[in-house]
């Protein structure tokens, strides 16, 4: 099927120095598909999203790349055309639903200005249509919860307050930037249903950015896994939690589980994703990486850069870059 | 309703309190104030102990200070400060119309003060770094720097003298404020717009201006409807304190452009040691300022809904 966004070999770097955050990641999310983008911090998640919505700080630029969303070229939008883009055919979720509220501004004023600026609503129809909106995600009380202002909202209501708005205007696609990061256990996974729920009644797509593996896995068609601006495995959902092939995306999975080993630690990756920043030359992951040493690979893996080769059944199933495993196919 | 009556039993404790003290610091300046009301009124180098006793008996200047305390207070709370020691009329119609005065010129200059610095802090601090926010920032920086008995003199110089397009000095109309009002505005201006482009450009890194872009508004349209409103609340605070300041009176400006305002009446009135006139205009300005104050908090609420006491749920 064609996909409603592709992304192509898009990279990002400060405007200053030229160093790469984003290099060359190619993501593709199928109409009504959930792609799940899952990390630890600093691996470009979030950066990912903003390019999307060409919403990049101002000290970063957009180097290379090819973005578009339903066949249309996101990187030669004009300022206007962003404007139609932002909430008309992209919603957006972000980890601090409450924050992402202006203080001064009723609740219910906000979840409108989608509905006047993209649907060309009256006020009064605005008006109207935010109660139905606000009672469609779950809040009781609707005409009580649009009079009043984010801080008198828990960070749960915020968050539903939130899809409420990316949805008002029905965009196509919906990018969650850890939209349940920063709740309770217990409404996070009542944030999750509400959002299982909405794309199944509205059929649209869903960029998913989460650190949280348990997370992804209810919710995730297929998943990309990202270290340090790159893509080093993609797949679905099932393929990369069953069986995952990079190294990293198997420390992920196993910290994940929480188990702890005999001395009662629990799983830890040694050492942090800005031992990537400094390497130049060779595979990023290779400071933390247990297979190098295994497989007698550190000449390889300090020399080149792995490729993203497909090693599913079909190809472009599964596709995943390091050295280690694809010696071990080759060699199998 | 509870703020509002919390409100206003603070001010009246705080009014009391000051009224003592306003009371007090006139006798607490040196030199005795019957021989300089008498030396006010008689031109003469010897002054007659006679009269000195009558006069100090006359205004009960000989009971202890605070019988005339205590007295002072019981007809000042009914609106009547008594009768200057030099023009002999009450105090109050004169403070009230010297008020006036001063009130038109504060809200003129502050008026100013606004217009011009509201849209250049907003301007420098979308363009932050920018040539233009350079240009706006030290312009306004160098404001602060420009006294008032420099500038008052050089725009009736150059306004009312070589062009004649100005009066000079007196009151008698909206021509007659423009230059004071120019004269108190500069340093305001310098002051509003480093605080509203210091806001402003808080406020535009804040998240909800992400957030509100990420709904369709486009940033022009942002920085309207979700920017300014934020950015005012600082501002606001520093007007009201500025308003209470002006109020007062600015003793240069008013002198120089010969206005009839609170300035000049207080210069006066300290220059002659007019006591009941010093006292009045101090209990004037002190109920002023905290009116102000109460007045600015009540006005955070409408701007700033989160210092708002209510919540609704959790």
């Amino acid at each position: 099927m064609e996909p409603l966004l592709e992304i192509d070999s898009l990279t990002v770097s400060t405007r200053t120095t030229s160093k790469r955050l984003l290099d060359g990641v190619s993501l593709r999310v199928a109409p009504g598909e959930v792609l799940a983008v899952v990390g630890e911090s600093g691996s470009g998640k979030s950066l990912t999203a903003l390019s999307i919505m060409q919403m990049l700080p101002r000290v970063l630029e957009m180097s290379a790349g090819r973005m578009t969303l339903a066949g249309t070229d996101l990187t030669s939008l004009r300022r206007r055309e962003i404007d139609t883009l932002h909430g008309g055919r992209i919603g957006m979720l972000f980890q601090q639903p409450r924050r992402m509220l202006d203080p001064t501004a009723t609740v219910g004023s906000q979840v409108a200005e989608p509905l006047v600026r993209h649907l060309r609503m009256s006020r009064r129809e605005a008006r109207r249509r935010v109660l139905e909106l606000l009672a469609d995600v779950g809040i009781d009380e609707p005409a009580r919860r649009a009079q009043a202002y984010p801080h008198q909202l828990s960070g749960g209501l915020a968050q539903r307050v939130m899809i409420a708005t990316a949805l008002a205007a029905s965009p196509p696609l919906l990018i969650a930037d850890e939209p349940t990061t920063a709740l309770d256990v217990t409404v996070e996974a009542q944030i999750l249903q509400l959002l299982k729920q909405k794309k199944r009644e509205l059929g649209m797509s869903v960029l998913f950015i989460s650190h949280d593996l348990n997370v992804v896995s209810s919710i995730a068609d297929r998943i990309a896994v990202m270290y340090a601006g790159r893509v080093v495995e993609v797949g679905t959902a099932d393929e990369i939690l069953t069986q995952p092939e990079h190294p990293y995306t198997k420390a992920l999975i196993e910290c994940s589980t929480l188990r702890t080993d005999a001395s009662g630690q629990l799983y830890v990756i040694p050492g942090g994703s800005d031992t990537a920043r400094e390497l130049d030359h060779g595979c990023r992951f290779r400071p933390r990486c247990g297979l190098t040493q295994e497989a007698h690979l550190e000449q390889v893996c300090d020399a080149r850069e792995p490729v993203l080769l497909s090693i599913g059944r079909s190809p472009a199933e599964h596709e995943c870059r390091c050295w280690g495993t694809a010696e071990e196919r080759e060699g199998a | 309703m509870r703020f509002l009556v919390r409100r206003l039993t603070v001010l009246v404790a705080a009014l009391l309190a000051v009224s003592f003290l306003v009371f007090l610091i006139p006798y607490l300046t040196p030199g005795d104030p019957t021989r300089k009301i008498l030396r006010g009124r008689v031109n003469a180098m010897d002054i007659d102990p006679a009269q000195l006793e009558s006069l100090r008996a006359q205004y009960g200047l000989d009971r202890p200070v605070l019988v005339q305390y205590a007295d002072w207070l019981a007809t000042a709370v009914r609106g009547d400060f008594g009768y200057s020691y030099t023009s002999q009329a009450a105090v109050m119609p004169q403070i009230g119309a010297a008020a006036m005065v001063t009130l038109v010129l504060a809200v003129g200059a502050l008026g100013l003060a606004i217009a011009v610095a509201l849209p250049s802090g907003i301007l420098a601090a979308m363009r932050r770094g920018g040539p233009v926010d350079t240009a706006i920032t030290t312009v306004t920086q160098a404001f602060v720097a420009v006294p008032e008995y420099w500038l008052a003199p050089l725009l009736i110089l150059v306004f009312a003298v070589k062009f004649g397009a100005l009066p000079s000095a007196g009151w008698a109309g909206p021509a007659w404020m423009i230059l004071p009002c120019v004269t108190l505005a500069l340093r305001p201006i310098s002051y509003f717009t480093q605080i509203t482009r210091a806001s402003m450009a808080e406020v535009l890194d804040s998240p909800y201006i992400v957030g509100a872009r990420a709904r369709g508004l486009g940033y022009y349209r942002t920085i309207l409807r979700h920017g300014i409103r934020n950015a005012l609340i600082p501002v606001v605070t520093l007007l009201s304190v500025w308003l209470g300041g002006l109020l007062g009176g600015s003793v240069v400006v008013e002198v120089i452009f010969g206005i009839p305002g609170m300035g000049r009446l207080v210069f006066n009135a300290v220059h002659n040691g007019d006591i009941p006139m010093i006292q009045a205009s101090m209990v004037t300005i002190v109920t002023i300022t905290v009116l102000l104050a109460t007045v600015t908090d009540v006005l955070y609420t409408v701007i700033n809904p989160t210092v708002r006491g209510s919540h609704v749920g959790s």
